[in-house]
């Protein structure tokens, strides 16, 4: 017994100092190579771009590694005046924004009846769902480029956002059906009990206990539609209506075309910049995010 | 009491709005749409912005929406008018035009728009334009395009690299061959070219065709429903002088990891000599190179015993043309006669250093070249010898996806000619011609 | 849990609709479309039958977009699901810096992907370049040169970037996963003598087996339709050779500079992606539904 709990106890020190931070230990010297050599590519590549942003154009091809001898400011002042970056990055927060916000509107209601409510049909209803996961979205750019033509809706943010929230249905459906299943049943029938409303329970009780399912799939499909590019390239065609992944792909040819490099990366630091900003705020939050959604 | 209410607001909402109908119906303010191939920032772009000043200064009531789309503008403007936006004017290669928009019947017939007068000239804006510039995409006698920017596929070079090394201009394909020798001694790359554009790839197959077979024979051959005009040794000697030019160190072998603008920036950046491509290639560079830069052009050279000429021009139009279903093609069309004239025309040249349709305008000196050129043409054909115009599809589908794998060596110069013969039989019994 | 079925309709009806009507109608629209020759949105369609897939078989560019695709699903899936496992046990190891590691390796997938692709664009040129220049810099003029967008490496240079792009991804999901196991399972394990390996083996992968089966169809969801990548990687229009299905539909339906507007084509080439994908997924579900594990 005293033997076993020292063993234990010997274990537990083991692996505490496997597991938890602890002192470097030259068995983790691959490590720390690997992963420091990976993250040092990122940050070496990524800044590069931002010191190229500010040479001259001469100077990004002909002295890849020089700090400009004077940083040119003006490449953002041209690339700022030249394109609707500005505008695009509003754009993206409106046709992102709402399409999240209803995204979760329609599929957290769905998701909850889907894996709570007894009816017939039921499982029919959720296999159907979860076969939209593996339809592979080129397969409808036609059809639905001919569907929204039909509504008036091309080159329009609505029909984007509606592209958006309804393709985004399935895989949301998904994932919110497995928290709310994970979810205690005790919680609901006691209020069932005390004589609240179906609409109430779902609302009073379900809702908020399914908070981190519904951040998690906000996040998802946050970082999915920030950065999505093909739709929006179908569906808008207006400079003035573009988010800013199309905006970026306008200015890539812009300044291509032009021979301004300097301006090209220019404008991609400020494309990139703010998002990578959103990141550093929200990282914990997203990464806790997948962490939530996809470990039940 | 409520009720009343609502009825007089709904009263004075409807006097309101027909207030504001007709204060709009007083000015007969009319907006033309144009969506535009280029991009704000290109010196093209600019010229048309002082165009569209200078028209909606004079023509007030009257104002340009432009949408600065670039190359892909065809088919945005497809997709939208599709979607069921309404858009007045549009403009790309005149050889796409031809093969897309124009073909499916969107455009307007601008024959009788054409005998009007220049708005700067006395005669009749037809008369403005270089000889069969306008024709060149007319079918059946109608005009649907008004071309407006007219490039030359030549070799453009650095003038100072040919001076250092003590070059001729290459007159013959030899002599070409021999200017890549010499080159190559000097350190040079002798032509710089992109890896993975076809466009610009098949500049070669076309040109070197028109010298040996004349102009218009590849439209033939790539037309031909039994594909076997490929099999023609004409074919075969393209296919290995293409090769030839990888071979030889004509073209460096890193080429073919140039990824389009990567090679033609070796020849801004000075390590390369000379590119074949269009007469837009100054302005293209025109940040990358050094201040003193000098440019050259000379046209293909020609090939011993060949059928064509050297005074045959690969000629790549840039073109308007006005959507069928305006609503304003009075407006649209004095738009363009404000591009074509003679203030517009020479701003497109000095400032956008490219070549220009109308006939009374001398063309930059940067592109003296390519202006000698097409001032001494004896015929001119358009993108690969018209087949971009024809048979797009079969372009992009057979002829481009092979002369690719040539290009990069994936196939040996037999292979393509027995491809391109099976290919194209085998492409034609799929889609037979009307 | 019982409830009224006007209820069960109300919250069913906004997503169910939406799903049905703008989605699994288009995707019907598109089975039927596929056997029309239709050559543009305002032109009549032609009932051709079986025609575009017949023209498919023989359509080499087809089976190249194909081919690509499913490279980027299989060997780009095996590359970024076992870096990440390497990398998750690296982190989980106890090292330090363990969320600078994670939110570093993680950040390209916020960025804008065609910022990622001007970006490695421009890496591999060849002799003015990044990598041409650190070549030169360490005196490798050869490899400086090397054509790297060439036709023979420019799928692999593709892939890399797209690895270094997405693995983050996964890594935070697998890490996620691997936080949530129990540390007296492996204190168990020790105990009973099992190496790193079998833990490794009968541990880690059984447990995070959950993770893996949602990152394998989070993957394979992505893979399928990767477009962005192919699309503006390689100058002035996509090269076929690094075509996608997703960009060669494109082409096909909405064209590039060269107008094409092949609709029903186009849409026999979706419908032979969804067949793609219908085997992919009865093939992973051979793979991944062995057991469940209860923890």
């Amino acid at each position: 017994m005293a033997e076993q709990s020292l063993q234990l106890e010997q274990a537990n020190v083991l692996t505490s100092s496997r597991r938890r931070r602890g002192h470097f230990q030259f068995k983790q010297l691959p490590s720390y190579l690997f992963l420091g050599a990976w993250s040092l590519f990122t940050i070496f590549a990524l800044s590069w771009v931002v010191l190229a942003s500010l040479k001259t154009n001469r100077e990004v091809f002909r002295e890849p590694f020089t700090i400009p001898a004077e940083p040119q400011f003006v490449n953002y002042q041209r690339v700022w005046e030249n394109s609707q970056v500005g505008q695009s990055f509003v754009n993206s927060l409106i046709i992102v924004g709402l399409s999240v916000l209803f995204i979760l509107l329609v599929s957290a209601p769905a998701s909850y009846i889907l894996s709570r409510a007894r009816f017939r049909g039921r499982n029919l209803l959720t296999m159907i769902y979860i076969a939209g996961i593996g339809i592979p979205y080129p397969l409808l750019f036609i059809p639905l480029f001919a569907m929204l033509a039909g509504l008036k809706l091309i080159n329009t943010m609505p029909g984007l956002i509606l592209v958006y929230v309804s393709l985004s249905v399935p895989f949301t459906v998904y994932i919110l059906t497995g928290f709310f299943s994970s979810l205690p049943q005790e919680l609901e029938d006691s209020a069932v009990i005390d004589g609240a409303t179906d609409f109430q329970v779902f609302r009073k009780i379900m809702l908020p206990l399914a908070r981190p399912g519904l951040i998690t799939a906000a996040i998802f499909n946050f970082i999915g539609l920030w950065n999505e590019f093909q739709l929006a390239l179908i569906f808008i065609q207006d400079p003035d209506k573009r988010p800013l992944s199309l905006s970026l792909y306008a200015l890539k040819n812009s300044m291509t075309y032009s021979g301004d490099w300097a301006g090209l990366f220019a404008g991609v630091v400020i494309v990139v910049v703010p998002t990578v900003l959103l990141f550093i705020l929200l990282s914990e939050r997203m990464i806790s995010g997948i962490t939530l959604g996809s470990v039940k | 009491m409520k009720k009343s209410v609502t009825i007089g607001l709904l009263a004075s909402l409807i006097i309101l709005s027909t207030l504001g109908i007709g204060f709009v119906g007083a000015q007969e303010q009319i907006t033309l749409v144009y969506w535009s191939m280029w991009n704000e920032t290109e010196g093209q772009a600019r010229v048309i912005q002082a165009a569209i000043e200078k028209f909606e200064a004079e023509n007030p009531g009257v104002t340009i929406e432009a949408v600065w789309n670039g190359r892909q503008n065809q088919t945005l403007v497809r997709t939208a008018i599709s979607g069921g936006q309404t858009i007045d004017l549009m403009d790309q290669d005149a050889d796409q035009i031809a093969g897309g928009l124009m073909r499916e019947g969107f455009a307007l017939p601008l024959n009788d728009l054409l005998q009007q007068p220049a708005l700067d000239r006395d005669e009749p804006l037809a008369d403005v334009f270089l000889p069969g510039t306008l024709e060149m995409f007319a079918l059946d006698g109608v005009i649907y395009q008004l071309p407006y920017i007219y490039n030359t596929v030549q070799f453009w070079y650095d003038k100072r690299v040919f001076e250092e090394v003590g070059l001729e201009i290459p007159q013959t394909w030899d002599d070409l061959l021999a200017a890549c020798d010499a080159l190559n001694a000097a350190g040079y790359a002798p032509i710089a070219a992109e890896g993975n554009e076809p466009g610009y790839a098949a500049f070669y197959l076309t040109e070197i065709l028109a010298r040996t077979k004349g102009p218009g024979w590849l439209q033939q051959a790539a037309a031909d429903p039994t594909g076997e005009m490929w099999r023609d040794p004409a074919v075969l000697d393209a296919a290995q002088k293409t090769r030839e030019l990888w071979d030889r160190g004509c073209i460096p072998p890193e080429t073919l990891g140039y990824v389009w603008p990567q090679g033609q920036n070796t020849l801004a950046f000075g390590t390369a000599a000379m590119e074949l491509v269009g007469s837009w290639l100054p302005v293209e560079l025109q940040n990358a190179v050094d201040p003193d830069f000098q440019w050259g052009g000379f046209s293909f050279p020609a090939i011993e015993g060949g059928a064509g000429s050297t005074t045959d021009v690969y000629a790549l139009l840039l073109a308007f043309m006005i959507n069928k279903d305006t609503e304003h093609p009075e407006e649209a069309f004095k738009f363009l006669q404000t591009i074509m004239t003679d203030e517009i025309q020479q701003k497109f040249t000095d400032e956008a250093f490219v070549g220009v349709t109308n006939k009374y305008i001398e063309w930059n000196p940067i592109i003296a070249d390519a202006a000698a050129a097409a001032a001494a043409a004896t015929t001119t054909y358009g993108d690969v010898d018209g087949v971009a115009s024809l048979y797009s599809e079969y372009l992009n589908t057979i002829l481009y996806p092979t002369y690719m794998s040539l290009w990069h060596g994936t196939i040996t110069p037999e292979e393509y000619v027995e491809e391109m013969a099976t290919l194209s039989a085998q492409y034609w019994a799929e889609h037979p011609q009307s | 849990m019982r409830v009224s079925n006007r209820f069960i309709i109300l919250l069913l009806l906004p997503a169910t609709a939406l799903y049905f009507l703008f989605f699994l109608v288009p995707t019907l629209q598109a089975l039927v479309y596929s056997l029309y020759d239709w050559s543009g949105f305002g032109a009549a369609p032609v009932f051709i039958g079986l025609r575009n897939f017949r023209e498919l078989l023989n359509d080499r560019v087809f089976w190249t977009s194909m081919g690509n695709t499913i490279g980027i699903l299989v060997i780009g899936g095996v590359v970024i699901f076992g870096l990440a496992f390497v990398m998750t046990m690296m982190i989980s190891s106890g090292i330090r810096g363990k969320k600078f590691f994670r939110s570093i390796i993680f950040l390209p997938n916020i960025i804008a992907v065609i910022a990622l692709t001007t970006l490695w664009g421009y890496m591999y040129t060849p002799r003015t370049g990044l990598f041409a220049a650190v070549f030169t810099a360490l005196g490798l003029t050869e490899l400086a040169r090397f054509p790297w967008l060439g036709p023979d490496t420019i799928f692999i240079a593709m892939m890399i970037a797209i690895v270094w792009a997405e693995v983050g991804f996964y890594l935070v999901l697998l890490l996620a996963g691997m936080d949530k196991i129990p540390p007296d399972f492996y204190e168990s394990a020790k105990l009973d003598g099992a190496s790193d390996f079998q833990q490794f083996r009968h541990i880690t992968v059984p447990l995070l087996s959950d993770v893996i089966s949602i990152g394998m169809v989070l993957w394979a969801i992505h893979a399928l339709k990767i477009f962005e990548f192919p699309f503006s990687f390689t100058g002035l229009e996509p090269n076929p050779s690094s075509y996608t299905v997703a960009v060669y539909l494109y082409i096909l339906g909405f064209g590039q500079r060269q107008p094409i507007y092949r609709l029903g084509y186009a849409t026999a080439v979706g419908v032979m992606l969804l067949l793609a994908v219908i085997l992919i997924v009865l093939l992973l579900r051979r793979v991944t539904r062995r057991e469940v594990y209860q923890y």
